[in-house]
């Protein structure tokens, strides 16, 4: 039903659709979205293998819960909350069986910015994204949704459970946090 | 550099690394960032997160829609609200013709009282509507059905 538009469709409307059972409705806001979940939740635990664990179930619950959707935010914004607080889960069941916490950076993007020493780039980029997962809560989420996502403040604020004020209060604590741990 | 364009700068450097600026505010960006040390070091590091973007692996979006399809995509059930009062009468009534039979000691004072001032029918709550919420209409018509016989 959804196929030949789904392209052009508003989550909005895909969301509707969904929530009539319209199953390929349903494929396009994961296809659509999946990439920003799977950021979220390797940005939260450092790890590729649990970052997919954590979006597949994020995908499960939000499909589970898309019922009670009801667009006060935007779907972007609420399934973003689903896998932000999905990460918080995993990683505090890590921290409780005291596992070994964040290893290496993961793949790096291959399109860098500018013209350079792309090595020390991805050595930089690798040392930072260590550092990112040595942050509090609420700052790491702060700069990952605020870098890898593109958040506005208000946004962030909604996914992380704070004002727009303490989202961007976090987010610059935590970039002068990892300054500090970058020296 | 004052503190004010400083601030306003540290505030662009995410959407400036993405590239997402207008070219005006690119411009104010990347013209602070040329005079000012401390911005320019902010930026390195926002660039540098940047550029450390995790990649999703390839076999993920397969694997999430293959295990969101067989999750049942459960869809909220309305009664018709004159099934639903229909329900409420019921209830109601057969409770408190439950409740005048029951023996026990406890219920004495409230069975010698009439119906009309033992039921609660006006402070917004009545039991067993959070119950019927969840019922399809069938389920409803079952139920009535067993409490009508």
């Amino acid at each position: 039903m959804v196929k030949e538009e789904a392209g052009g469709l508003p989550d909005s409307d895909l969301v509707r659709l969904a929530k009539e059972g319209d199953r390929e409705a349903l494929d396009e806001l994961c296809t659509r979205h999946i990439a920003s979940v799977f950021r979220v939740c390797r940005g939260f635990l450092g790890d590729d293998d649990e970052a997919a664990d954590a979006t597949q179930e994020c995908f499960v619950k939000a499909v589970r819960a898309l019922p009670r959707f009801r667009g006060d935010a935007s779907f972007r914004t609420w399934l973003l909350t689903i896998a932000s607080n999905e990460a918080k889960g995993v990683f505090r069941k890590r921290k409780r069986r005291a596992e070994q916490a964040l290893e290496s950076a993961g793949p790096l993007v291959s399109d860098e910015p500018e013209a350079g020493d792309v090595t020390a780039l991805r050595q930089e980029a690798g040392q930072a994204r260590v550092m990112v997962a040595e942050l509090p809560d609420k700052q790491r989420r702060a700069v990952t949704l605020r870098i890898d996502e593109g958040l506005s403040f208000k946004e962030i604020g909604e996914v992380i459970g704070s004002s727009e004020g303490a989202a961007r209060v976090n987010y610059h604590h935590g970039i002068r946090r990892l300054r500090e741990m970058m020296i | 550099m004052n503190a004010n364009g400083c601030d306003r700068v540290k505030e662009l450097l995410a959407p400036w690394v993405r590239e997402e600026l207008s070219a005006a505010d690119r411009r104010f960006v990347e013209e602070h960032v040329a005079g000012c040390e401390e911005c320019r070091a902010e930026a390195s590091l926002v660039r540098a997160l940047h550029a450390g973007v995790p990649i999703m692996p390839d076999d993920l979006t397969a694997r999430v829609t293959a295990s969101i399809a067989t999750t049942p995509l459960r869809r909220r059930v309305w009664m018709s609200p004159q099934l639903a009062v229909a329900a409420i009468v019921v209830l109601a009534l057969g409770t408190a013709v439950l409740w005048r039979q029951s023996p026990g000691e406890g219920n004495g004072v409230l069975a010698e009282e009439p119906l009309a001032l033992t039921w609660p029918t006006d402070d917004g709550f009545i039991a067993g509507v959070a119950m019927l919420d969840d019922l399809s209409d069938e389920a409803l018509a079952e139920l009535l059905e067993e409490l009508g016989g």
